[in-house]
């Protein structure tokens, strides 16, 4: 049984402290643990980062700190809150009345996260008489100053309108509005700003910040972005496979990590500078999977026997410092300078007058119910033989469908697109057949881009079969010769989709696009959907076969950071115009538009240098 | 709003449309209705002279813009036996067969409603396995089986009511079960899995997460979300009545369109036949047309979804 | 939650193999259910070998005889017989054998149908699309048992084909939505555009990756469809529209029952007992078989 304390009121006191919680889902004997003895602690006024891959437990701490849990679920240890109640302990009852009073959750998905069918102001007006135990037309006050209190552009307008009426941004802002609602002490923020574009994620940043200092309650920021860490917390909390591996304030934790695993994260961050990132090998093992001793020793390039044979106790190193590791990183291996920008000179390059990718004043619309929807307009792109474009936007800036149009997917209603000096032929068309060898697509999401019901390998093979290249036997070989180049075995062939890792199946995914030997790779938001450490390899990997087999690469994403270390242009798109396009230096040290300035401003970043601990 | 209900009632309209004409084609494409109502070996001539005589000669297209005119007048034909209006024979079978649908109806929903929601909230619980039983058992058994076996058992063995007859309420109750269970089991699980996706939803955790208690969630959140998608059911289980009222009728002797449609089936009595499948497809498109309608009032989504906006 | 996905090694194992393993771990009562449907298929393929009486022999003097009482001959009736004393065990028998038919038969054709109608949607769209959508709208609006009626009527009774082909198609609207909706979202976000991307031609995509992925859908369907078309063919008998004697199916038999509800009540109980328990085991199989076909569990 878990217990829940209050703890009374008093400066510098923690807002939450978290002692010794264990999780488990299911039973003892089949069931797995889920979080392995946290400990945790953050005061008043200041924001926790609990950061860590997915699968490290960041957000079922959080939702074990509420209780609320389900019935599968087993909880073990102490939670604490600051409450003016006074010192007791809590069965989960009592729970209740403390959760929306003294400690708040805000969610990633924040639309999803508010009644579909009732109106914002009844919802919050709701909220508030029963947080606040006042009449209904008081509430109604209550709730247009919680608006405003979280900056919400038209209060009134808002209240008035429906969850899918507006955007995810002022969506999250209801959510924290609700939060606001009973005055907690303590707000618990579970990846809210993951869903949203940068320059909104930057606003819903600066006002919990701002909130924070203004009422003076305690955050839990819970984020697998460590730029976003950078940026608001005070301290830092590193998850692992359930367990917290180290601690400290943002300073320490960013400048001088000690346990191999927080620098494994930080060298897997894309940086504006162009670091190339280094990812760490391997995944985040499952519960049930856990290695006995340091969970992280399989992966770890400090791991000596001893790691395995039991589990690290943490270990202070200052008063702010802690951490749970045999072999901590040496000041050397900490100031150890990161991969500078990739050189992308020894690309081979062709002089070739005619670009091999040509957009002229090129449009797409979309046929609506409503008529027609011109996704982009008037885009003029051109690239060469071996150059690679990075395109970036927000989501509606109509990137993708540049995409499209390359890939023939789309065909452009006004303007022309071209490959090789001849029109993009339309997919399904008989020119298209033989296009499609040149040109390529690697998706988001890897396992939808799969027939679930066929094996990988012979997914990567078929494009040889529809294109009635060489014999069984040579295709089988080309088959294991990609795999390889890809950093798979040819055992990964024999798998289905479903029976291999996000950044597995997405390693195959770019096989079986290479193997009918493209000049071009577009990748739409291609490492959108994994780890930054495996992210961060998937990159690596791109930029190698990127070299090896003279790819020029149309780089499509949403993040800033990821493209200055692979690309050699840059395209900013904005509701479907191009807004500016240049050599990826020039764009990074001078941007010109505004909208290009205020993008760049809006990325959190982490600090590029690293200090020794003398230092 | 308005233009939404003007698109419902255009396709409610072709519906109708689409009814009339598979009517008419089904009577005089696949058949001759002279020849399937005389008997076989009546002489040809008399035949060619009936045909004369009901317009079948001519081509088709101006039977079927004949076809609409008579329809216009309320001119549903006439019967063959006794050679009344059909339009008559079916009206005046309407009561009954509404007595035992609008009962039926609310069984269902009475009897499905708070099943389904009790099987949800009790997830895995021995309520929630006894519910789920009950409506595969429900939906499995055939209504003109279990219609049988209510007046072996209540009429038969324990002669607690009498096995026919429509005269007062307590008629109503055997032939009301076994028109009811079917769509009753079927509404059970639908608003049981309703509920459970509602209740998985990310916003009951979020509500949960501001302290709002279990009770007001389930009835407050939870309950007005899982009952929106029902609502399509609902529509549907109008058709499934229908349908099982003529099985219904024709066990307990119940006089109502029912067993019309099935001595008109027997007898080939084909202008009743064409005025019972068209009331029948009326009714269907105007329950219909009121499930459409009911969602845009309750669901905000569907109401502004083609509104103004982005 | 996302904590628990099972990202380790898998080794891949046989289909076969895997088919066998799930049946073996099936809960009882789907097991007893699927017991009961092999038995039904098993007398449904052999009624007329192993029936111990004629079905259609009359006998005035041995008129319904309870079940286990034997006749004057000292032959033994063990479910009884009915009013013209013929046995009820064999009249049963071929009752079911005729019903199966039906519904097997009638079950694959309106699957085959509503299928193809529903892939021929996806593969054209536009206008074909629509007007196949208005079509499927209209059959979900109308229940099918009274356009069956009104065929029947036009048509007459006694066609056994035109009978099985008619309760075969209810429900090929179903069929038409999920075969549609399927090949749409592999269509437009799914590895069908990937694989077209690659240049490979419709017949490859529709046969080759489309049809495998979306059986295991229509399987599920068919196991919802089936008792329904079992239930179709006997309320259509029970009525006196469905098969006509000399041939027999569990409807026509439950209809004579109905009359002697009072002196015999195995006339009606047998046959009705055996079509529940069909629907039931075909319902309870099919709703282990939605589970165990879950395609959240078969892609990632």
């Amino acid at each position: 049984m878990m217990q829940h304390s209050t703890i009374s009121s008093s400066m510098n006191s923690p807002a939450l402290e978290i002692q010794n919680l264990s999780v488990r889902f299911g039973d003892a004997e089949t069931g797995a643990t889920i979080i392995d003895d946290v400990s945790l602690k953050v005061k008043s006024g200041e924001i926790l980062g609990l950061v860590g891959e997915s699968g490290s437990g960041k957000s079922v701490t959080c939702l074990a700190a509420l209780g609320l849990l389900g019935g599968s679920w087993h909880t073990e240890g102490k939670v604490r809150l600051q409450s003016s109640h006074g010192q007791e302990s809590m069965n989960s009852k009592q729970l209740i009345s403390v959760r929306g009073r003294d400690i708040a959750m805000i969610f990633q998905d924040a639309t999803a996260s508010l009644n579909p069918i009732k109106k914002i102001g009844k919802q919050l007006t709701n909220t508030v008489i029963r947080l606040q135990g006042i009449g209904k037309s008081k509430a109604k006050q209550v709730a247009l100053e919680l608006l405003r209190r979280v900056e919400m552009a038209d209060p009134e307008e808002c209240l008035h309108s429906y969850p899918f009426q507006m955007s995810g941004g002022q969506n999250q802002r209801v959510m924290i509005a609700l939060a606001l609602a009973g005055n907690p002490s303590l707000l618990l923020a579970d990846e809210p700003t993951t869903a949203l574009d940068v320059i909104v994620q930057s606003q819903i940043l600066k006002l919990i910040s701002s909130l924070r200092n203004r009422t003076g309650m305690g955050v839990v920021f819970v984020t697998h972005d460590l730029g976003v860490v950078n940026e608001i917390c005070d301290t830092v909390a590193v998850m692992y496979a359930g367990s917290i591996v180290e601690s400290g304030t943002v300073q320490q934790i960013m400048e001088s990590p000690r346990h191999p695993y927080t620098k494994g994260l930080i060298d897997s961050m894309p940086t504006l500078k162009g670091n190339l990132p280094d990812g760490i090998e391997g995944q985040v093992p499952a519960p049930k999977h856990r290695h006995w001793g340091c969970a992280f020793s399989p992966r770890c390039v400090k791991a000596e026997s001893d790691c395995a044979r039991s589990k690290p106790i943490r270990t202070v190193l200052d008063e702010t410092h802690s951490i749970a590791c045999f072999h901590p990183l040496t000041d050397k291996e900490v100031t150890k300078a990161p991969r500078t920008k990739v050189d992308l000179t020894n690309v081979k390059k062709n002089d070739d007058p005619v670009p091999l990718l040509f957009l002229e004043n090129a449009s797409c619309d979309y046929a609506t119910r409503k008529g027609k929807f011109r996704a982009v307009s008037d885009i003029t792109i051109s690239l060469r033989f071996g150059e690679s474009l990075a395109l970036i936007g927000e989501s509606g800036s109509g990137k993708s469908t540049v995409g499209k149009l390359i890939l023939g997917v789309e065909a452009s209603s006004e303007g022309k697109a071209h490959f090789e000096g001849k029109k993009v032929p339309l997919l399904g068309t008989a020119e298209h057949r033989e296009f499609a060898r040149s040109v390529q697509l690697i998706p988001q999401n890897p396992y939808l881009s799969f027939d679930p019901r066929v094996t990988i390998g012979a997914q990567i093979e078929e494009p040889l079969d529809i294109h009635r290249i060489g014999s069984a036997r040579e295709r089988h070989q080309r088959r294991n010769e990609l795999l390889d180049a890809v950093g798979l075995t040819a055992a990964h062939g024999d798998r289905y989709p479903h029976q291999v890792s996000g950044g597995q199946c997405q390693r195959a995914v770019i096989a079986r696009a290479l193997i009918l030997e493209p000049k071009l790779l577009i990748c739409d938001e291609a490492t959108a959907s994994l780890d930054v450490s495996v992210q961060a390899r998937i990159i690596d990997l791109l930029r190698e076969l990127q070299i090896k087999f003279h790819l020029s690469l149309v780089f499509i994403t949403h993040d800033l950071r990821l493209v200055r270390s692979v690309c050699n242009r840059v395209a900013v798109l904005r509701s479907g115009k191009l807004v500016e396009e240049n050599e990826i230096e020039s764009l990074f040290l001078k941007p010109q538009h505004q909208y290009t300035q205020e993008l760049l401003a809006s990325v959190p970043d982490i600090p590029a240098e690293r200090k020794n601990r003398n230092g | 709003m308005g233009k939404m209900i003007l698109i419902k009632i255009l396709r409610a309209m072709t519906t109708l449309f689409l009814v009339v004409t598979f009517v008419f084609f089904v009577l005089r494409i696949t058949g001759d209705p002279v020849s399937a109502m005389m008997p076989d070996d009546t002489d040809p001539a008399i035949m060619d002279e009936l045909r004369k005589q009901w317009g079948l000669d001519r081509p088709l297209g101006i039977q079927y813009i004949e076809y609409w005119r008579n329809l216009a007048q309320g001119d549903f034909g006439i019967t063959y036996r006794d050679g009344r209006p059909a339009l008559d024979t079916v009206l005046e079978r309407i009561p009954a067969t509404l007595k035992l649908s609008v009962s039926s109806f609310l069984f269902v929903l009475i009897a499905g409603f708070p099943l389904g929601v009790l099987a949800a909230i009790n997830r895995g619980s021995s309520i929630d396995r006894l519910v789920m039983a009950l409506s595969v058992t429900g939906f499995s058994l055939p209504n003109f089986f279990l219609g049988i076996l209510l007046i072996l058992i209540l009429s038969v063995q324990f002669r607690l009511l009498p096995a026919f007859g429509s005269g007062h309420w307590y008629n109503l109750i055997m032939p009301v079960i076994t028109l009811g269970t079917a769509g009753a089991a079927v509404i059970a699980k639908f608003v049981r899995s309703s509920m459970l996706e509602v209740l998985n939803a990310p916003y009951i955790r979020a509500a949960r997460a501001r302290g709002a208690t279990e009770k007001s969630i389930i009835w407050t959140i939870a309950l007005p979300n899982a009952a929106i998608p029902v609502i399509t059911v609902i529509g549907f289980m109008v058709g499934t009545l229908i349908g099982g009222s003529i099985v219904t009728e024709t066990v307990f002797a119940w006089p109502g369109i029912g067993r019309l449609l099935i001595d008109a089936v027997t007898s080939r009595e084909l202008s009743v036949v064409q005025t019972v499948v068209m009331m029948i497809a009326a009714s269907m498109v105007i329950a219909n047309l009121t499930v459409d309608i009911l969602y845009l009032v309750i669901d905000p989504r569907q109401r502004f979804a083609s509104g103004s906006g982005e | 939650m996302s904590t628990l996905e099972n990202i380790e090694e898998f080794e891949p194992q046989s289909r076969t193999g895997a088919i066998l393993y799930t049946l073996l771990g099936a809960p009882t009562l789907v097991k007893i259910a699927l017991g009961w449907l092999l038995i039904v298929f098993f007398v449904a393929a052999t009624a007329q070998w192993i029936i111990p009486f004629d079905y259609q022999a009359t006998s005035l003097l041995s008129r319904l005889l309870p079940p286990g009482a034997t006749d004057l001959k000292g032959a033994l009736h063990i479910l009884g017989t009915d009013h013209l004393g013929r046995d009820v065990l064999s009249r049963v028998f071929v009752s079911i054998q005729i019903t199966m038919l039906v519904a097997v038969f009638g079950t694959f054709f309106g699957a085959f149908v509503g299928s193809a109608i529903g892939l021929v949607a996806a593969r054209f769209r536009g206008i074909v699309d629509d007007i196949i959508m208005v079509l499927v709208d209209f059959q979900a609006s109308l229940p099918f048992v009274i356009i069956a009626l009104s065929v029947i009527a036009v048509m007459g009774t006694g066609n056994m084909l035109l009978f099985i082909l008619l309760v075969g198609l209810q429900g090929w609207e179903r069929y038409a939505r999920i075969a549609r909706g399927l090949t749409l979202s592999a269509i437009n976000h799914g590895y069908a555009t990937s694989i077209r991307q690659l240049g490979a031609g419709t017949l490859r995509v529709y046969l080759r990756h489309i049809l495998p992925n979306i059986l295991a859908a229509l399987i599920v369907q068919v196991t919802i469809n089936f008792p329904e078309t079992v239930i179709l063919e006997a309320s259509m008998s029970f009525l006196g529209v469905g098969i006509q004697p000399p041939n027999t199916s569990l409807g026509n038999l439950l209809s004579y029952g109905r009359d002697y509800l009072l002196n015999a009540w195995w006339m009606a109980g047998i046959p009705g007992f055996t079509i529940f328990f069909t629907t039931l085991s075909m319902s309870t199989v099919g709703d282990w078989l939605r589970d165990e076909l879950d395609p959240t569990t078969m892609s990632a």
